[in-house]
C-alpha cells in the first residue's frame, strides 16, 4: 500500500522562478555594468586620441622649427600620456576577461589600444633621438592562454621595474594572441617571436621569463647614472676587476 | 578546464540559492498547526540510556533525568551497560540503591555497540513511548510533558525536542551553540514538510510500538543508527516532528579534532544511509522528503566542497602564488612598497560577487535572529564577536571538514566510531 504523501509542487515552482529571477537580475546588472565599462574606456580613449594628435603636432612643430628647447615640455606631455595609456590598458584587459556579453566592444577597444601603443613606441624612439633623452623601451608580448605560465611573473617583474625607473623606462605590452589586429602579427614577425613571454628590449629579442637582473643587464647600458642600476653597476665593476 | 570550473561554481551557487529560497518560502508560509491540548493522562514512558565507560558522567545524567516533571510511577529507566571496562556498573548500582522509589534497571551486556544496546533496552521496554538518552545529555524538567501531547496522530513515530549545546565555554563550543540553534530552526521547517532525516540521540521520543514494528535499531551499521532509524521511518511513511519546545542539552566536542571525528561520523553516516535508502531519492511517492530532502543530503556536502574550494582558490591560493613572484625581483620589497599606488575605479569592483555576498549575509543574519527568537535565546548571549566569527568563518571550517571527509570516502577509509 502506498500512502499519498504531499508534494509542495507550488513551492518548487515558485522557488525556481525566484531563483531564476535573482539570477537574471544579476545578469542584467552585469550587462549594465559592462555597458558602463565600455563607455568609460571609450571616453578615455577619445581623450587619449586627442592628446596623441596634439603631441604629434608638437613634434611636427619641433621638427620644422628645430626648437629643441621645447623638448622638456613635450616629453612631459609624452610621459603623462603614456602613464594613462598603461593604466587604462590594464583595466581594459581586466574588463575584457570578466566580460560575458560585450566581447565585441571590448575587442575593438583593445585594438585601439594596440595601435595607440605602437604609435607611442614610435614616438618614444623619436623623442630619444630628438631630445637626447635617457630612456629605454621594452615591448612585452604576453599571452592570456594557459600555456604561458610565466606571463604573470614577467608582468610582475616589469611592473616592479617600471616603479623603479619611472619615466625612464617605457613598457609597451601586447597580447600576442590578439588575432584581429594585423599590427600584432607584423610586430611578431619583425622580431620573429614564437614563445611567450617575450621581450624586445631596445630592439633586441629575448624569449622566456627574464628576471630583474637579466633585464637590468640589458637596459642599464642606456643610463649613465641611475639609482635602479646600482646592482648592475656593481656586478659590472666586479667583472672588470 | 577554467570555464568548466566556473560553470561548476555558478551551478553550485544556483542550487544553493534554490534551496535557500525554497526553505524561506516554507518559513514565510507560516505554521498552520493547531496547538495540542495539555496532557490529560500520563502514559508509561521508558527511558533507555546506553552506557559505555561512563563512570564519570552517568551519575549526573541519571540524577538529572530522575528529576523529570512526570509521575514517578509512569517512568521506567533502563541503563544498558554495553560492556564497560570501568566502574559504570558500580556507579549505576549505587544510584539505584539511592533512588528506590524509581523503577531503574541495569542490564549488563557484552560490548556490542550502541545500536545493540538500544535494542536490548527496546526489547525490555514496557512503556508506550520509548526515549533514548545519551550519557552526555541533560534534559529540562518539563520536556516530557511538552513532548507527549504532540503524539496526537497515529502515524507520528518520533518527536524531537530542542537540542542545545551544554554550557559552551570555548569558541568552538560557542560556534556549535549557534549551529545547533540554527539547526533546530531549520529542522522545524523541515518538520513542516515531514522532511526530517535524523533523530539525534538525546531525548528523541519514539512510539515504542512503531520502532518495534519497523524492526528495531540497526546493529550492524553503527555509524549513525539514529539517522538510519529516521530514514527507515520515512521510508515507511511515518512522521517525525521537530518541536521548538522541550529542551535537551548535550556536550559538544571541545577541540577541532574531536569535532572532525564527530562530523566524519555524521556526514559519512548521512551519505551512506541516504545511498542505502536511495529508492526514496526523487521518488514522489515519498513526497517532499524524496523530492527535496534526499537529494539535499547527498548534495549539501558536494556544494560545501565546491564553494569552499572556490573560496580557497580565489582568495588564498592565487595570492599565495604571487608571493613566489618576489623571487624574480630579488625580494626588493622596499621598491614595491614605495611605488605602491592604488589605481582604483568604481567600475573595477566585481559587482556579482559583492552583491551575492551581501545577499548571503543579509539572509544569514535574518535566519540567525529568527532562529534565536524561535528557541527563546538571546542573540547577544555570547557577544558580537562570536556572532561575527560564526557568520563569517565557521562555515569555512565545516567546509574544510567536508573536503577532508569526502576525500577519505573517495580513498575508502573505513570508519569506526
Amino acid at each position: 500500500m502506498v500512502k499519498i504523501r504531499s508534494v509542495s509542487t507550488e513551492k518548487y515552482i515558485i522557488a525556481a522562478i525566484i531563483t531564476i529571477g535573482i539570477f537574471l537580475f544579476g545578469l542584467l546588472l552585469g550587462l549594465v555594468i559592462e555597458g558602463k565599462r565600455v563607455t568609460y574606456i571609450e571616453s578615455i580613449s577619445k581623450q587619449q586620441n586627442l592628446e596623441y594628435n596634439s603631441l604629434q603636432l608638437q613634434y611636427a612643430f619641433m621638427d620644422q622649427l628645430s626648437k629643441e628647447e621645447n623638448c622638456d615640455a613635450v616629453s612631459k606631455t609624452f610621459e603623462d600620456n603614456i602613464k594613462n595609456l598603461e593604466s587604462t590598458r590594464k583595466r581594459l584587459e581586466e574588463f575584457d576577461e570578466n566580460s560575458k556579453l560585450n566581447r565585441g566592444d571590448f575587442s575593438l577597444l583593445k585594438r585601439e589600444y594596440v595601435l595607440a601603443q605602437v604609435r607611442y613606441w614610435l614616438l618614444a624612439r623619436r623623442t630619444k633621438e630628438l631630445c637626447k633623452k635617457e630612456i629605454a623601451t621594452i615591448i612585452y608580448f604576453y599571452s592570456n592562454d594557459k600555456e604561458c605560465l610565466d606571463c604573470g611573473k614577467q608582468a610582475f617583474v616589469l611592473n616592479y621595474l617600471k616603479g623603479l625607473f619611472k619615466d625612464k623606462l617605457l613598457i609597451f605590452s601586447f597580447d600576442a594572441q590578439q588575432k584581429d589586429e594585423p599590427m600584432i602579427p607584423i610586430l611578431k614577425h619583425t622580431y620573429n617571436i614564437t614563445k611567450y613571454p617575450a621581450l624586445i628590449i631596445e630592439g633586441g629579442k629575448f624569449e622566456g621569463l627574464m628576471d630583474k637582473n637579466g633585464i637590468l643587464k640589458e637596459i642599464c647600458v642606456y643610463y649613465k647614472d641611475e639609482y635602479g642600476c646600482q646592482p648592475y653597476y656593481k656586478s659590472a665593476k666586479n667583472e672588470e676587476t | 578546464m577554467e570555464t568548466f570550473i566556473r560553470i561548476l561554481i555558478w551551478f553550485a551557487y544556483l542550487v544553493a540559492l534554490y534551496f535557500v529560497v525554497f526553505w524561506l518560502l516554507v518559513l514565510f508560509e507560516g505554521e498552520s498547526k493547531e496547538k495540542p491540548k495539555r496532557l490529560k493522562k500520563f502514559p508509561l514512558v521508558t527511558i533507555v540510556m546506553p552506557a559505555y565507560n561512563e563512570e564519570k558522567r552517568i551519575k549526573r545524567t541519571l540524577t538529572s533525568i530522575l528529576r523529570l516533571d512526570y509521575p514517578k510511577k509512569k517512568l521506567e529507566f533502563i541503563v544498558v551497560n554495553d560492556g564497560s571496562t570501568d566502574k559504570t556498573e558500580e556507579e549505576v548500582e549505587k544510584i539505584i540503591g539511592e533512588n528506590k522509589e524509581f523503577s531503574i534497571r541495569l542490564i549488563n551486556q557484552e560490548n556490542r555497540g550502541k545500536g545493540a544496546a538500544l535494542n536490548r533496552g527496546l526489547r525490555e521496554a514496557k512503556g508506550e513511548f520509548f526515549i533514548c538518552l545519551d550519557a552526555d545529555s541533560f534534559v529540562k524538567r518539563d520536556s516530557l510533558k511538552k513532548i507527549l501531547p504532540y503524539f496526537d496522530k497515529k502515524d507520528i513515530a518520533c518527536i524531537l525536542p530542542v537540542l542545545k549545546v551544554k554550557k559552551p565555554k570555548n569558541l568552538l563550543e560557542r560556534m556549535q551553540w549557534f549551529e545547533y540553534i540554527i539547526n533546530m530552526f531549520y529542522k522545524e521547517l523541515m518538520s513542516r514538510l515531514n522532511c526530517i532525516h535524523v533523530a539525534p540521540g538525546p531525548f528523541s521520543t519514539y512510539r515504542t510500538e512503531i520502532i518495534r514494528k519497523v524492526g528495531y535499531f540497526d546493529e550492524n551499521f553503527n555509524l549513525t543508527e539514529d539517522l538510519e532509524m529516521a530514514l527507515r521511518l520515512q521510508s515507511k511513511h511515518y512522521r517525525i516532528i521537530q518541536l521548538l519546545e522541550g529542551e535537551v542539552s548535550t556536550i559538544a566536542p571541545k577541540t577541532i579534532k574531536q569535532l572532525y571525528k564527530q562530523r566524519n561520523r555524521w556526514y559519512k553516516g548521512s551519505i551512506y544511509n541516504a545511498l542505502r535508502y536511495r529508492k526514496m531519492m526523487l521518488n514522489k511517492n515519498y513526497g517532499d522528503f524524496g523530492l527535496i530532502q534526499m537529494p539535499l543530503i547527498i548534495i549539501s556536502g558536494l556544494l560545501a566542497v565546491i564553494i569552499i574550494s572556490a573560496l580557497f582558490y580565489y582568495n588564498i591560493w592565487s595570492p599565495m602564488k604571487s608571493i613566489n613572484n618576489l623571487r624574480y625581483i630579488g625580494f626588493d620589497l622596499l621598491t614595491l612598497i614605495k611605488n605602491f599606488k592604488i589605481d582604483f575605479h568604481i567600475l573595477d569592483l566585481n559587482f556579482a560577487s559583492i552583491i551575492s555576498a551581501i545577499i548571503m549575509l543579509i539572509v544569514s543574519v535574518y535566519i540567525f535572529i529568527k532562529s534565536h527568537a524561535s528557541t527563546r535565546e538571546k542573540v547577544s548571549k555570547y557577544g558580537i564577536l562570536s556572532i561575527m566569527i560564526y557568520l563569517l568563518a565557521y562555515f569555512v571550517l565545516l567546509g574544510v571538514m567536508w573536503v577532508g571527509i569526502l576525500a577519505e570516502m573517495l580513498v575508502g577509509k573505513k570508519q569506526r566510531w
